[in-house]
């Protein structure tokens, strides 16, 4: 089902797409660099009340955004990998071709990822380096905290593609599909999380699961590191399957 | 296939080669092309496609009842299509008349609902991946990646083909003579230069049978010129072209064969001459006294109606009308015992145009 020839097309098609990848490093590292320039300026201003921009807790705060901003912009990167075939109208000669559809779908996700997973890395990297250079004499994070939080990013893209492939095959739309998950990333699972009744029931929201991967110390969140992965691949499995089945099962 | 069943078949088409010959008058018709071109019954039961030696190794494209609904509209209707291999073959109807469900049937874009269908000699139910190997087409339309330049489309495609298809990619630009522009982005290609990307694209396969469902849209007559010589050029390599088209005139000078559908299903198919030859014949005579020789004429048999066209009689043959030179030879008598003296005695020939618009129905009609 991975054809590398296939993965290599697929990440040609969206490193051709300029005005997504500056959207997506905008996004993510310009919001990382945002985040400790804006910092750096205020402890220049007033040390007395200002905190330095780097040390532990900027980093904690800096990489929750950079995990938001992960899902935003893998969101686009995964839609526009599902979706461009189809609405450029060569899915049509591809599946021509004979090659199995399934092979070309599940070239998709590989290809989405060759493009988000190298900027997650490169904006994670990016706030350790600031939070470490920045720390002036605060708390610095550790190794052991800097690989968690990478591992949160990493899988917020990586999920946030998947899931993108997935939905935008199954129905079509780029646009459709970065609106719903949008809305799903900053409004519904934030509203889900904080209601109470719902109770064990919230560890399958993905972002609660990514928080747990990405920062094991957080008090609020009572989830085993084996569940919150298991709820992440089982959400980019069910995405992937649906985008799978209409993929095989669309007449074109 | 045994040895000997292998001699008969090959002894048949090669017999059926030579038959071709010797009627030939001009390049298009001296081009071997493969047999089972005689015009057919459509009603006639539908074969085994397996049990048919010619699906081995005969027919670029064989269908056997094949049908598609959708949901309570049946958009093709027990279709037999056979497109002998090494020729041009036009695929010709109306708009609705199921020309383009057809072609996506053959390409595996949309499943059948009934009936079987063999490229190339392969089966493609269950098999669409060797069937399809070498096989290139444009359904509707070329469409590419508007923001990648037309060699990393090329790219992208050759991705799905066999890894050989990367070394064609620079022969295939040339041919179509896109290689001075193949750097640039697609979006500023213009429709004519998509068309010949398309063509590229198709030949990327190192195909032996090219679809190409419309390629002289938005064409301007140069475009067809050059689009015209490629297939040419494409049949005398061996290849097999099916193309669809509204184009007759374009299908009359490109194709050796054609069928014809119409309300989804092949209401004729065979070699182009024996289509126009098959469809309303008429005789046109110009002579001093038209009244009279119409009156004269009516009453022979085999003519179903005369009639004054721009100064000339013209007789409108009944289809049991006997031969040509036959039913010539008694006009020219009756007219001369008559006194009436003839200029100009000419037998009508039928374009594939009229002959389609006698065979087929407009959509307004239908409804």
């Amino acid at each position: 089902m991975f054809d590398l020839r296939l993965i290599r097309a697929d990440a040609l098609k969206l490193r051709r797409r300029r005005g997504m990848l500056a959207l997506c490093v905008v996004l993510t590292l310009g919001v990382v660099a945002l985040i400790f320039t804006a910092a750096g300026i205020q402890h220049a201003t007033d040390p007395s009340q200002r905190l330095p921009a780097g040390g532990l807790m900027a980093y904690r705060d800096a990489m929750f955004v950079l995990t938001m901003m992960m899902l935003v912009a893998g969101a686009i990167v995964g839609a526009t990998a599902g979706a461009q075939d189809l609405e450029s109208g060569v899915f049509r000669d591809l599946a021509a071709t004979g090659r199995s559809r399934l092979a070309l779908f599940g070239a998709r996700v590989p290809g989405a990822w060759t493009i988000v997973l190298p900027i997650a890395v490169l904006a994670s990297t990016a706030a350790a380096v600031a939070s470490l250079a920045l720390a002036a004499g605060l708390p610095a994070p550790d190794a052991g905290t800097i690989f968690a939080a990478t591992a949160g990013v990493l899988a917020a893209g990586a999920l946030s593609a998947t899931v993108a492939v997935g939905l935008a095959a199954l129905t079509g739309s780029k646009a459709a599909v970065i609106a719903t998950m949008l809305a799903f990333t900053l409004a519904i699972a934030p509203l889900l999380s904080n209601i109470g009744f719902l109770g064990d029931a919230r560890q399958a929201i993905p972002t609660n699961a990514l928080a747990r991967i990405g920062d094991p110390s957080n008090p609020n969140l009572q989830m085993g590191l084996i569940t919150a992965i298991v709820v992440v691949v089982a959400w980019a499995a069910a995405a992937f399957a649906a985008g799978a089945w209409r993929t095989r099962s669309r007449e074109i | 296939m045994d040895a000997i069943d292998a001699l008969i078949v090959r002894s048949e088409a090669d017999l059926r080669w030579l038959d071709l010959y010797e009627g030939a008058t001009d390049d298009k018709e001296k081009r071997p092309m493969n047999p089972v071109l005689e015009l057919h019954d459509v009603s006639r039961p539908n074969d085994d496609v397996s049990a048919d030696p010619l699906a081995r190794d005969g027919l670029a494209v064989q269908t056997r009842a094949l049908g598609k609904r959708f949901g309570t509209r049946a958009a093709l209707h027990n279709v037999d299509l056979d497109v002998p291999r090494g020729c041009a073959f036009g695929f010709l109807g109306p708009n609705g008349a199921g020309k383009t469900t057809l072609i996506r049937l053959l390409l595996g874009l949309a499943e059948p609902t009934s009936g079987r269908i063999r490229l190339l000699g392969h089966d493609l139910r269950g098999g669409a991946a060797v069937a399809l190997a070498r096989v290139g087409a444009i359904i509707e339309e070329p469409r590419f990646h508007p923001h990648l330049s037309g060699r990393e489309n090329l790219l992208v495609h050759a991705a799905a083909r066999e890894p050989a298809a990367y070394g064609r990619i620079d022969g295939a630009l040339a041919r179509v003579g896109l290689a001075a522009r193949a750097d640039e982005r697609v979006k500023a290609y213009s429709l004519g230069m998509r068309q010949r990307l398309g063509i590229a694209r198709c030949l990327l396969a190192d195909p032996k049978l090219l679809i190409l469902d419309e390629p002289m849209n938005g064409l301007d007559p140069a475009g067809i010129g050059e689009l015209r010589e490629l297939i040419a050029a494409l049949v005398a390599e061996g290849r097999t072209v099916l193309l669809s088209s509204h184009l007759l005139d374009e299908v009359e000078r490109t194709c050796d064969a054609a069928a014809i559908v119409d309300d989804g299903k092949v209401i004729a198919q065979g070699k182009i001459g024996d289509l126009t030859g098959g469809g309303p014949r008429a005789i046109d005579i110009t002579c001093d006294d038209r009244v009279r020789a119409a009156s004269l004429l009516a009453a022979v048999p085999g003519i179903a109606r005369a009639t004054d066209r721009d100064g000339d009689l013209r007789l409108e043959l009944r289809p049991e009308a006997p031969a040509d030179n036959e039913i010539v030879t008694e006009l020219l008598r009756r007219l001369l015992d008559n006194g009436i003296a003839i200029e100009r005695v000419s037998p009508v020939a039928v374009s594939l145009e009229q002959l389609f618009l006698t065979m087929t129905t407009r959509l307004e009609d239908r409804a």
